[in-house]
Parts: structure tokens; C-alpha cells; sequence
């Protein structure tokens, strides 16, 4: 029954309010937040007027500094200064095979943490100092607490890298509606940008190449609705690679071999100075070291052949996974400040033969579009268009042999749900490891680990016969959860998370809440049937003890005891877990002075033909 | 409520895509979580049972083990197929998959591929009115073969592209 809004005299009911919201684009080199004012999306701009935040944090002894303030410390003191943290996050030690100045610490399976000037600093809690800068922008701009953001993540990224920026977000006070795709987000911009053209049922493809991460996605606009048909792409591919093989030629033609951490930063800041003249002029000149030397188009072209063959192969894939051809592609939209390297530019209009739009800033297009989804979550406008993304690798499990088994296919559509039956193979078997994996390789050891899911309290069966149904969902930010229940008994098990990345108890704990979220009703069900098993179990026990020990009880508190396992007896035909809780108590009352008679009586027997002196 | 129902579309094999993907995104549209109005956990289940029967409808061998079961009929389609004549063209359509040495090679296998679903659903559609069930259950059979042959092919052709899906290449 909806209750009537009455409001007070001279008072009018409150009109819609119209929440703050803003989009956040966490990106490898740089950041951005904005938010949609008048039904415009724009970026906010520091109080200097400069939208981009570069994505470095440096701690010093004595404070943190973030953004602008933090860049000449990169080569003043590389190691406290930290650069491009996306590219470690979510990321075990192991995976991290690219040159970087940073003590890291940590076990090769787990998420690094760096050793600063403030201590150990994980890359979850330095994109905090990041997102809170962002924050604090935002909020000073429009004058008042944020009610939600989105936040952008490339489209190729996996569970760990989703979960630590979620994590990111949360510790820096942000309330995330939406962890959206990047080339969605980008589609988004442009879609709403060309609502003049008139083609009613269009293919998008967005080439994103960014900072650290490329992206591809293909989507499909029509009726309002935003299909992602499908997405590829590589989360260590970017302009800082680019960067750093123009790096490796200075370094050859100066015959430079040693380089200190601050040599490397200076290094990585001219790389990508000449990099980004060379998109202005058709030779740059360099000084390293003791060398002088020219860097022209056609070598430069050259240095980057490697990574365009890779953005051309993940965009055939791609393709071929969207069952498209290149002709049936309308608009290619360019996104990331590397595209703006001609070579690119160019291998894209090549590829695609037609000319890439990029009308709207590739820098800022991203954070755009995020605002405007957010607008749209947060309720501020219903009629904006909806998304449907998909989730970009493949979900699978380990078996037999060190192979995958897939249980849901990259492109599938989210949210989205699967399950798996398994049996227990070994009699009376009463636990099972469950390893979830990401990828599209045959091999466990070529796929990203997700996590080792241990189900417990399987009752004891025969092996074989019993059934373990696990149901794996994934929503629509793109995170899983995993709940399982063996079906003959219909005991659902105690789900135990072991995540692969070694996290803290605070994240486990969290994983473990989200992992029940979906179980909710479950739960409830199953306290109640555990409740009865310990119940169960100490009638039984009681039943054994009354038989030896029966006579220690007078005939009074006998009959009372007796009445008490009745009423107990009753409450476990039952379903109500506080009339089982309300009998065990009362039983206990009685069964605790039983156990009492009981101890005393075995001391004294024990005590019996023995003296103190036996004792001491 | 069966998926068909869900759909609004008839209880049949043939299906137009293009209406199936119209109604796809209607019913997004009504009960995606993202749209407000709706209870978050209940829209997150119906959306992805919506997302489900998008699944099975717009595949040709999941609809027709779909229907199958629809009609009690789905017993036993794991079993292996029985044609030993569409085996022995199976076996071919395999050696030539390992043996393609281009793009071109596996395009045409492709092709070839495809006229065999487009026949094999024909088939199916003559089998269901027949009502001929262990015809229809060994055609089901053999549309799911030839869709795992396609999804090999499309792995062949991620080879030939020199893609390794490693996520951590050095550059």
C-alpha cells in the first residue's frame, strides 16, 4: 500500500532532486571526473583550470602529494614516486614483467605492495589517493556530497583488476553505481553526440588505445539500446609501451647500458616527449647522455610496427567474434591519446577503410560518457539509452589434467548465470576445491586464477552419489559470485573463498559477503538445518548417557530431563529454529547438572586407591 | 513460461533473428537492473533469465534441444550420433580443419560448415512435424557438432593471426 505524500501547509512536496553524480575515468596516465550539468556532460577542471590529473602519487616523509605537484618528483625520487599504478593492480608479483624503478614486496602470487618513504602502499590504496583527489574536485566544484560515480575499468579487464578498483572507489568514499567498460562508456559519448544521424540500427566499433590498456569493442545501437556485441583487447599494451621502445632506441644509439631509476624516468619523460612531437613534425631531435641524434617518422613507424599488428589482430578477433564483417561497420570512434599518433590513425582508416571519428577529445571522452551514464543510474533522467555489456573472457574451471573447462564464454552477455554439477569421487568425501579460472587457453597454468573455492559440510555419501550443484553469476559490473548446495540433501554448503592474490582479511571478508549475497534466502535454511544437526546430535548423546549413568539422577529430575527431550523431539519435526533453540536451552538446564553428577562421580572413582602422595 | 512464450514468439524451429533481437532488447529494456523502478535483486534475476533464453533461442542446435525437451523428447541427446555416413563426412570436415594451411583454407571449411546447419535445420523442422523423435534427436545431434566445429574454426583462424592471447606480452 503506497503511503500518500501529505505535505505541510506553504510547503510544496519536494520536487525531484537532482543528485550529484559524476563519471571517473582512472586511467594508466592520467585521470578525469565529470559530470553532467543542463543536461551537458563536461569535465571539471582543477582550481589551475586543468581537467587531466596525472595518475602519479609521490610520498614523501612528510606528505602525499597527488597529480601535478607529483610529476618533478618522478626523477627527483623515482622510488616514492609512483606512476602508472593501474598497470599493478589487480596483478600478482609474477605478472609483473615490465621495467618499472619500484621496491616491490610480496609473494610471487600475490597483489605488490611498494615500499615507500610512508611505508608499504598497496596499488589498491594509491588509486585511492587518487580517486579522493578526484573527489575532493568534484565535490568542491558542485558544492556538496557525491550521492554515486561510475568509474571506468578497459573493457579486458579480469575479476582481480574489476575487484581492486571497486576496492579503490569504496576506500576513497565513493559510491559506485556502475564499474562501466571504457569503449562503452565511449560509445556512450558519441551515441548521444549524433542523435541527428538518422540510421536507426547501427554498428560501432571503439578503438581505444590509452595510456597503459587497449581496448576494442563493437557495438550495436538501436532501439535505444546499447549491445555490446563483443570486446578484445590487452591490459599491458599502451602509450607507455610505445614509450618505452622508443626508450630502448635512444638507449642503443647512445650506447647507454646502465640506467639508474632516475635515469629511467627521465628517459620515459623525454621518450615520450619526441613520441608526441613526432605527431607534429616529421623528425624530432634528441639529446641522452653524451649522444645527439634524430628520430624521423619513418624509424618511429618501424620501432611501433609490433604493437599495431597486435591492435589489427585483437580487431580481427573481435570481428569474428561479433560475426560482423568489416562492411557492415558504420562509425569507428577513436579513443586514448595514443591514437592520436598519426601511424595509428592511419592503420585504423586502413583497416576499418573508412575515416575514424574522433570529434569529441580522445582524452576526456571516456570520463564523458560516464558521467552521463551515471546522470542516467543515479535517476536523475530516465530517458537515456541502456547499456548491455558483456563479460570479456572466458569463465572456467580447472578439471582433470591441469585443463579448462569452460562454463561461460567470452562475449556473454550480463548479468548472467551458469551452473555445474559435480560429485564427490571418493567415499565419505566431505569437502571439494572448486579453481575458477579466467581465459582462453586450454591450460589452467596459461589462465588467469581467479580464486580456489572450498565447499564444505558435503554430507558423507557413497562416492558419486552425491550432487553439487555450483551456480556462477556474474553481474553487470562484470564480478562473479559463486554460491553451491548439494542437491540430494539439500544441505548448501559453507562456501570458503580462498582469492589467489593473497588479500587481507578485510577483502576476504568482503568476497565471502558478496559470494552470500546472492544466497541470502539460503542462509536462512541453512542455520536452521545446522541447528537441528547439533541438536540432533546431543540427544543422542544424552540418550547414551542416561542409559550408563541414568541411576545418578533422582526419579524427580529424571522425569523433568525426559520431558525436556520430548519437547525437544517435537520442536526438530518442526520448522521454527527459535522453538529448537527455546528446547535446547531448557534441555541443557538439565542436561549440564547431569553432566556434573557425572564428572564429580568419575574424579571420585579416579581419585579412589590413590593417596595425595600418587599425585604431587 | 517457456522461452518462446517469454519472447512472444511461436513454439517453433524456423525463427527470425531480427525479431528475436528486437524483443531481446525490449525485454532488457523492461527489466534490466538498470533501469529504475525495479527491485535490484529481482531485476537481476529476470535479467539474466532473460539473457539465458536469448542464449538457447538464438543458436540453432540449443533451440533444438530446447524444443526437444519442451516435448520430453531430450533423453539421451548426449549419446553419440548414429549416421555413420554424416561421421564419416565429420571426420573429413576435421582432418581438413588441421590440415588448412591460410585465412582462405578455413574460410571455405567455414562455408561448408554453414550449408551443412542451414540443411541440418531443415531437416530438424521436417523431423519435429513428424514427429520422428529419434530422427530428430540424432539431427539435434548433429547441428550441435557442426557448431563446435565452428567454434574450432574460429580458433584456427585466432592462430593464423598470430594472436596467443597472452595477457602479459613484453613489449
Amino acid at each position: 500500500m503506497a503511503l500518500l505524500q501529505i505535505a505541510e501547509p506553504g510547503q510544496s512536496t519536494a520536487p525531484h532532486q537532482h543528485r550529484l553524480a559524476v563519471g571517473i575515468d582512472l586511467g594508466t596516465t592520467h585521470s578525469l571526473v565529470a559530470t553532467v550539468r543542463s543536461g551537458q556532460a563536461a569535465v571539471l577542471p582543477d582550481a589551475e583550470g586543468r581537467v587531466l590529473l596525472p595518475s602519479v602519487v609521490h610520498y614523501g616523509h612528510q606528505d602525499t602529494q597527488v597529480g601535478y605537484h607529483a610529476q618533478p618528483w618522478a626523477v627527483k625520487d623515482p622510488a616514492n614516486t609512483i606512476i602508472s599504478v593501474k598497470r599493478f593492480m589487480g596483478r600478482s608479483l609474477e605478472d609483473i614483467r615490465f621495467d618499472h624503478p619500484y621496491q616491490l614486496l610480496g609473494h610471487d602470487h600475490e597483489m605488490p605492495a611498494f615500499m615507500t618513504a610512508q611505508g608499504r602502499k598497496t596499488p589498491v590504496e594509491i588509486s585511492t589517493d587518487i580517486l579522493k583527489a578526484l573527489r575532493l574536485r568534484a565535490e568542491d566544484s558542485l558544492g556538496g556530497e557525491l550521492t554515486g560515480v561510475v568509474i571506468t575499468v578497459p573493457a579486458y579487464f579480469d575479476e582481480a583488476q574489476r575487484h581492486a578498483t571497486r576496492d579503490a572507489a569504496q576506500l576513497a568514499g565513493l559510491n559506485v553505481l556502475r564499474l562501466l567498460n571504457e569503449p562503452t562508456a565511449a560509445a556512450i559519448a558519441y551515441g548521444l553526440d549524433r542523435t541527428a544521424e538518422s540510421k536507426p540500427d547501427q554498428i560501432q566499433v571503439v578503438f581505444d588505445l590509452g595510456g597503459g590498456t587497449f581496448d576494442v569493442s563493437i557495438l550495436r545501437l538501436n532501439q535505444g539500446v546499447y549491445e555490446v556485441l563483443a570486446t578484445g583487447g590487452h591490459t599491458a599494451l599502451g602509450g607507455d609501451d610505445i614509450d618505452r621502445l622508443v626508450g630502448r632506441w635512444i638507449c642503443q644509439q647512445a650506447g647507454h647500458i646502465h640506467l639508474t631509476p632516475a635515469d629511467q624516468q627521465r628517459l620515459a619523460q623525454e621518450s615520450r616527449r619526441v613520441k608526441e612531437q613526432l605527431s607534429q613534425t616529421n623528425s624530432v631531435t634528441i639529446h641522452w647522455s653524451n649522444w645527439k641524434g634524430e628520430l624521423d617518422q619513418t624509424t618511429f613507424d618501424k620501432l611501433i610496427e609490433p604493437v599495431v599488428e597486435r591492435c589489427l589482430a585483437v580487431c580481427k578477433r573481435v570481428l569474428r567474434d561479433a560475426k560482423r564483417q568489416i562492411a557492415q561497420v558504420d562509425a569507428v570512434v577513436l579513443v586514448g591519446g595514443s591514437t592520436r599518433i598519426p601511424r595509428i590513425h592511419h592503420a585504423v582508416e586502413q583497416f576499418f577503410g573508412q575515416k575514424p571519428l574522433c570529434t569529441i577529445n580522445p582524452d576526456q571522452v571516456v570520463a564523458l560518457g560516464a558521467a552521463l551514464s551515471a546522470d542516467q543510474l543515479v535517476g536523475n533522467r530516465t530517458d537515456g539509452a541502456l547499456l548491455l555489456d558483456v563479460t570479456p573472457l572466458s569463465l572456467g574451471l580447472e578439471t582433470m589434467g591441469g585443463l579448462v573447462e569452460r562454463i561461460i564464454p567470452r562475449n556473454t552477455p550480463i548479468p548472467v548465470a551458469r551452473q555445474q554439477e559435480f560429485t564427490t569421487y571418493k567415499d565419505g568425501q566431505t569437502a571439494m576445491l572448486i579453481h575458477v579460472v579466467q581465459g582462453e587457453r586450454d591450460m589452467v597454468d596459461h589462465c588467469r586464477s581467479l580464486g580456489r573455492f572450498e565447499l564444505r559440510g558435503i554430507p558423507p555419501m557413497l562416492a558419486g552419489s552425491a550432487r553439487i550443484e555450483v551456480t556462477f553469476k556474474i553481474d553487470a559490473d562484470g564480478l562473479l559470485a559463486v554460491t553451491a548446495r548439494e542437491t540430494t540433501s539439500n544441505v548448501h554448503s559453507e562456501i570458503v573463498i580462498k582469492p589467489s592474490y593473497g588479500l587481507s582479511e578485510t577483502d576476504t571478508a568482503r568476497l565471502l559477503n558478496e559470494g552470500f549475497q546472492y544466497a541470502k534466502e539460503d542462509q536462512q535454511l541453512r542455520s536452521l538445518f545446522e541447528v537441528k544437526v547439533e541438536a540432533e546430535r546431543e540427544l543422542m548423546a544424552l540418550e547414551q548417557a542416561l542409559e550408563e549413568d541414568g541411576h545418578l539422577l533422582d526419579p524427580d529430575e529424571h522425569v523433568k530431563m525426559r520431558d525436556a527431550m520430548t519437547e525437544l523431539q517435537k520442536a526438530l519435526g518442526g520448522s521454527s529454529q527459535t522453538a529448537v533453540e527455546m528446547a535446547v536451552v531448557r534441555l541443557k538446564s538439565h542436561s549440564n547438572a547431569f553432566a556434573a553428577q557425572r564428572m564429580n562421580r568419575n574424579i571420585n572413582q579416579a581419585l579412589k586407591g590413590t593417596s595425595l602422595k600418587d599425585w604431587s | 513460461m517457456n522461452h518462446f512464450e517469454l519472447f512472444g514468439l511461436p513454439v517453433q524451429f524456423e525463427i527470425d533473428a531480427d525479431v528475436l533481437s528486437s524483443r531481446y532488447r525490449e525485454l532488457q529494456q523492461r527489466y534490466h537492473p538498470d533501469q529504475n523502478g525495479f527491485d535490484a535483486q529481482e531485476a537481476l534475476r529476470l535479467s539474466t533469465l532473460v539473457n539465458q533464453a536469448y542464449d538457447v533461442l538464438r543458436m540453432a542446435d540449443r533451440r533444438a534441444a530446447y524444443l526437444l525437451n519442451l516435448r520430453q523428447q531430450g533423453g539421451g541427446l548426449e549419446q553419440s550420433i548414429g549416421d555413420s555416413d554424416f561421421l564419416q563426412h565429420a571426420l573429413e570436415l576435421r582432418e581438413q580443419l588441421d590440415e588448412a594451411e591460410s585465412g582462405i583454407e578455413l574460410a571455405s571449411l567455414r562455408m561448408e560448415v554453414q550449408q551443412w546447419l542451414d540443411a541440418l535445420s531443415r531437416e530438424f523442422v521436417i523431423d519435429l512435424d513428424d514427429e520422428d523423435w529419434i530422427e530428430a534427436r540424432d539431427t539435434a545431434r548433429k547441428l550441435a557438432f557442426m557448431q563446435r566445429v565452428l567454434a574450432d574454426i574460429d580458433r584456427a583462424e585466432d592462430r593464423f593471426d598470430d594472436f596467443d592471447s597472452d595477457l602479459d606480452d613484453d613489449f
